[in-house]
């Protein structure tokens, strides 16, 4: 009964983000990246699967919330959920982990409104004053992104222990939700760890590429 | 998918155990149908861990019930039948709901899937079909770009990264092909109706309406109808006979009302359960006595 009604009450968010999503109207093209980056993170969370919880996936759907748009985002935290489960086994903690990772991608998004990655160099090339401060303005992006992925990293844990504890041993109370996060906390750190490492490997280059490919192929943030 | 939706959502509304029991034996029964007895046991096994915790956690955290089975002293815990019971029958609908689950996604194909839900939601449906096809094209060349990049064991690291750069632009430059070829065949939307005029790209193919040139067909026939129709009647009726004969079960302070539930409950729900076999039987019946005639 109440596997059921958090079921539904995850469902509801999840079906107005899926026609939030529709309503952009992305082009095939702009979808793409969002795939490509889907794939990946799901390759990499069943590839890690020995470790456990260590895995790129969160970090990827960063990326993709960053660099292409918060929609972008969205779509890749739910696919990676959704398609990922399948080979992990679906259940009912798929809708939960389709709506954490979407918002996750979501506000890595927004994030990505507020901080640009255009560099100031690429409209000014010549000047040395300018590459300094980009320089600069990186490492406060890579602070910033991997701030929030730590967090969200963490969050998501939390939010999946809440969701084990609200479908099997909701009777057991208060004790029962803070043992449950006790015993997710190793997971979650590791996942968090996890999250910076490949935050801190990739945001920097593949922000340059994922840039490249944007002016190349004329690819909008959706 | 009716039929999945109908017998997840009965199997959740109750704690009813001949309801869980029933649940779960249909569900190993069809799985071992379509999959296989293989599947079932390695599903089987990686439950057994999982259920344990569900059990343990009820037991050890919950203290309501009356029955006492018995006292830790040094902890000061209380552990009760009521709950380990409680966490036995959440542990058979847990078991019970993911065997379901996995025979959903053997039997909803990716062209399936698309086919139910591109009308509705197309970039969503779009997305999850192409991520799928994906998965295996960026396994493959991760093997290619790994077999041409042998690295030193000192290296190795650093060789990862870039490998792993070179797969994720490998991909893009690609993927964006892929997507202009669809969006050439008429891939992008269901309905070729509100194509154009949603349309604010600017390259030539954009502009044009294209009929998509490969499409696989479920067309809906009557049997199809009455088959739903069945389903969802059943659906209804199990749910709601479930939902207010179950109602009286009771796990605290004191396990009690089992023996309330009604025998239109009980009919409902093996009915709706058994009807994928039932129909694969009659078909497998039907096939033999044609084959027998000839």
């Amino acid at each position: 009964m109440n596997l059921l009604i958090s079921s539904v009450v995850v469902g509801i968010p999840l079906i107005v983000l899926v026609f939030g999503i529709e309503r952009v109207k992305p082009r095939p093209r702009d979808l793409m990246p969002v795939i490509v980056l889907t794939a990946l993170a799901i390759l990499g969370r069943v590839a890690a699967m020995p470790i456990p919880n260590f895995q790129p996936a969160t970090a990827l759907i960063i990326l993709a919330g960053f660099f292409f748009g918060r929609h972008a985002g969205l779509l890749s935290g739910m696919l990676v959920a959704l398609v990922s489960n399948i080979f992990m086994g679906q259940g009912p903690w798929t809708p939960w982990q389709m709506l954490t990772w979407g918002l996750v991608g979501y506000g890595a998004g927004l994030l990505g409104d507020r901080v640009s990655w255009a560099q100031p160099h690429e409209v000014e090339p010549r000047e040395p004053e300018k590459n300094r401060y980009t320089k600069r303005r990186r490492i406060i992006l890579l602070a910033v992104v991997i701030i929030y992925g730590v967090v969200a990293s963490l969050l998501f844990g939390m939010i999946m222990d809440v969701q084990f504890f609200v479908a099997y041993i909701w009777e057991s109370g208060w004790p029962g939700l803070v043992a449950t996060w006790m015993m997710g906390l190793p997971m979650n750190v590791a996942h968090a760890a996890s999250t910076c490492i490949f935050l801190v490997l990739t945001l920097i280059p593949w922000g340059k590429k994922f840039h490249r490919l944007k002016t190349k192929y004329g690819i909008r943030s959706i | 998918m009716a039929f999945f939706v109908g017998v997840i959502v009965v199997t959740l509304l109750s704690y009813h155990p001949l309801i869980l029991g029933l649940s779960f034996v249909f569900a190993a029964a069809s799985v071992i149908y379509y999959l296989g007895v293989k599947v079932l046991g390695r599903s089987l096994m990686w439950l057994g861990p999982m259920t344990a915790i569900v059990v343990v956690f009820n037991t050890v955290f919950n203290r309501r019930g009356a029955t006492e089975l018995f006292t830790t002293e040094h902890l000061q815990m209380t552990f009760t039948l009521e709950s380990l019971l409680f966490g036995l029958s959440i542990a058979l609908m847990l078991t019970a709901v993911i065997l379901w689950f996995r025979l959903y996604q053997e039997l909803m194909t990716s062209d399936r899937f698309l086919y139910l839900f591109a009308p509705i939601a197309p970039t969503f449906a779009l997305s999850v079909t192409m991520v799928q096809r994906w998965i295996p094209l960026t396994k493959y060349r991760w093997q290619q770009i790994r077999d041409a990049h042998k690295p030193s064991r000192f290296a190795a690291i650093r060789s990862l990264t870039h490998s792993l750069s070179a797969l994720m632009s490998w991909s893009m430059e690609d993927a964006i092909q892929a997507a202009d070829s669809m969006q050439a065949r008429g891939y992008s939307k269901s309905s070729s109706s509100n194509y154009g005029k949603n349309n604010q790209g600017k390259g030539a193919h954009d502009t044009r309406k294209r009929r998509r040139s490969s499409f696989r067909y479920f067309p809906f026939t009557t049997y199809d109808a009455i088959a739903l129709t069945v389903v969802i009647l059943l659906a209804v009726t199990a749910g709601l006979a479930v939902f207010f004969s179950a109602r009286e079960l009771a796990f605290f302070p004191v396990y009690r009302g089992v023996e309330y539930l009604s025998a239109t409950a009980l009919i409902a729900v093996t009915l709706l359960m058994f009807f994928p076999l039932l129909l694969e039987g009659g078909e497998q019946l039907r096939w033999r006595l044609s084959a027998q005639k000839t």
